[in-house]
């Protein structure tokens, strides 16, 4: 049981919380081989007008769901959307990725907070994707907290591996996580009452594709 | 998520269509003989759409698929509905691009698709490009049901509009819906609106101006020996392309490409490619 969710929210989205993220771009390093994005300029206009319009589109409205099923312990709706998650990732890499930092935080999940419904959860699916784990782990928080945190993680994580990818310094990369997340920020709670849907972005698909068979990468996706 | 459930693409999603719009279907079994030639057992099809004469070509069944009038209009509904039987094999194309035309009344047209394929059937899709007009609003929905030992090349060509006329990327809408699933596991899922007044063309558009969309998703014989460096090898300052795997042994291949020609010529070879690693020559089809 979590006595203050405000304080595990900073505890569960801290660079330190050792869930293996740093260890993926999600498909940017490939963008930045493919010459899609290659100076700051290119990684904000990515985030602005590929990256949110998918999260508020698709992974915001099914992060809301899943928060729903986190709260309600309802393990079959939580496993359906983990299910359906699968199909949604049409590159393998975004798919393994996923699951692989999902699995890596359930784990840690299931050490510092061992309710039995997160055990049996873990038990009946131990490489959860990352979004239904990040429900999970913040049910005790209300639902617009936890999106933000969630899309957060998504675009911090991007920002992040950009510093390695392109020639772009700390100060301009958190320039741009700023304006990102105020673009963001504006449109999240009502991006929680729609439904999901998807968002079409063929070269990014294309790029992690392309990343899975790379000869040389820096980045697990 | 909107989407017509299968119960709903088999009774045509029947919302009222205007007095000038048609509510055209195609029905459409294909099975074996008992000495294992494929036939239609069964079809049945009205305006817009006519079927042609079912040719034979090294034990596939080929059929085209006609569209008489100009293409689809607004309020224009299509519901088509393919089964394929056990072991039975057939090749479904069209003669010419799928044309959608400006939206007058602001309705989209519709096309809700659905195909069943039985223990080793096999089915390839493989139609001319869809070609969406400047204002034209288009609604289309895939249901792909497979079975464990189904064979599937499902192609998909969306162009970006009559580049010759200067219509690039002009139309209202799209809607693009599908979900294909094997043995009811759900394999992959596809929703999303192309418009040009926001964001969503922006990766479409980002690597060539006009860019050419292919899609294709194989499974069974077509991906036992997946050509994986060979379509690696496919991406040039013309093709942009990736590849990969789905779960239960489908396969997936996405490309760009920076205009009809480079997409004309790069489908003939995914499919020389693919036949290639089934052991099998394709089909001909008569123009590619």
């Amino acid at each position: 049981m979590i006595a203050d969710p405000l304080l595990w929210l900073l505890q569960a989205n801290d660079s330190g919380y050792p869930s293996g993220a740093y260890a993926h771009s999600s498909g940017l390093e490939e963008m930045v081989a493919c010459g899609a994005v290659s100076d700051a300029r290119e990684l904000e206009q990515f985030l602005q007008r590929q990256i949110v319009p998918a999260l508020l589109t698709f992974e915001v409205p099914l992060f809301g769901r899943a928060h729903a099923a986190a709260v309600g312990m309802d393990r079959d709706a939580l496993l359906a959307l983990d299910a359906e998650l699968d199909a949604w990732r049409i590159p393998a890499e975004l798919r393994d990725a996923s699951r692989r930092i999902g699995s890596q935080r359930l784990e840690l999940l299931a050490t510092l907070d061992a309710s039995p419904f997160i055990s049996g959860l873990r038990n009946a699916c131990p490489r959860c994707h990352h979004l239904v784990v990040c429900a999970l782990e913040l049910a005790a928080l209300p639902v617009a907290q936890a999106a933000r945190a969630y899309a957060y993680q998504a675009i911090a994580g991007l920002t992040s591996a950009s510093l390695k990818l392109i020639r772009i310094g700390q100060s301009a990369c958190q320039q741009i996580l700023r304006r990102t997340l105020d673009l963001l920020g504006s449109q999240l709670d009502a991006a929680l009452l729609r439904e999901p849907d998807g968002w079409f972005n063929p070269m990014l698909e294309i790029a992690s594709l392309r990343h899975a068979r790379a000869h040389a990468r820096l980045f697990i996706s | 998520m909107s989407i017509c459930s299968s119960n709903e693409v088999a009774a045509g999603c029947t919302q009222a269509v205007s007095g000038s719009s048609l509510n055209g279907h195609l029905q459409l079994r294909c099975e074996n003989r008992a000495d294992g030639t494929p036939y239609i057992s069964r079809q049945s099809f009205r305006a817009p759409i006519h079927i042609g004469k079912a040719l034979l070509d090294g034990g596939r069944l080929l059929l085209n698929i006609a569209n008489p009038t100009a293409g689809f209009f607004d309020g224009d509904r299509v519901t088509t509905d393919v089964t394929v039987a056990t072991g039975a094999r057939l090749i479904l194309s069209t003669p010419a691009a799928a044309r959608v035309y400006q939206t007058r009344s602001g309705r989209a047209a519709a096309n809700y698709q659905q195909f069943h394929l039985a223990e080793h059937a096999m089915l390839e899709w493989i139609p001319e490009p869809f070609i969406p007009h400047a204002g034209a609003s288009y609604v289309q929905t895939t249901h792909l049901h497979l079975q464990a030992s189904s064979t599937l090349l499902f192609f998909e060509w969306l162009a970006p509009g009559r580049v010759a006329s200067g219509e690039v990327f002009a139309y209202q809408n799209l809607r693009w819906q599908l979900d294909l699933s094997v043995a009811d596991q759900l394999v992959a899922r596809e929703r999303y609106n192309l418009r040009p007044d926001n964001h969503s063309l922006e990766a479409l558009r980002g690597r060539f101006p006009a860019a050419h969309y292919l899609s294709v998703y194989a499974a069974g014989t077509m991906t036992r020996q997946w050509p994986a460096d060979p379509l690696d090898a496919l991406s040039n300052d013309d093709v942009l392309l990736g590849h990969g795997p789905l779960q239960c042994g489908v396969h997936v291949i996405r490309a760009l490409c920076r205009d009809s020609l480079t997409a004309r010529g790069l489908l003939e070879k995914l499919r020389h490619l693919l036949y290639a690693g089934a052991g099998q020559q394709p089909p001909n089809l008569g123009r590619l």
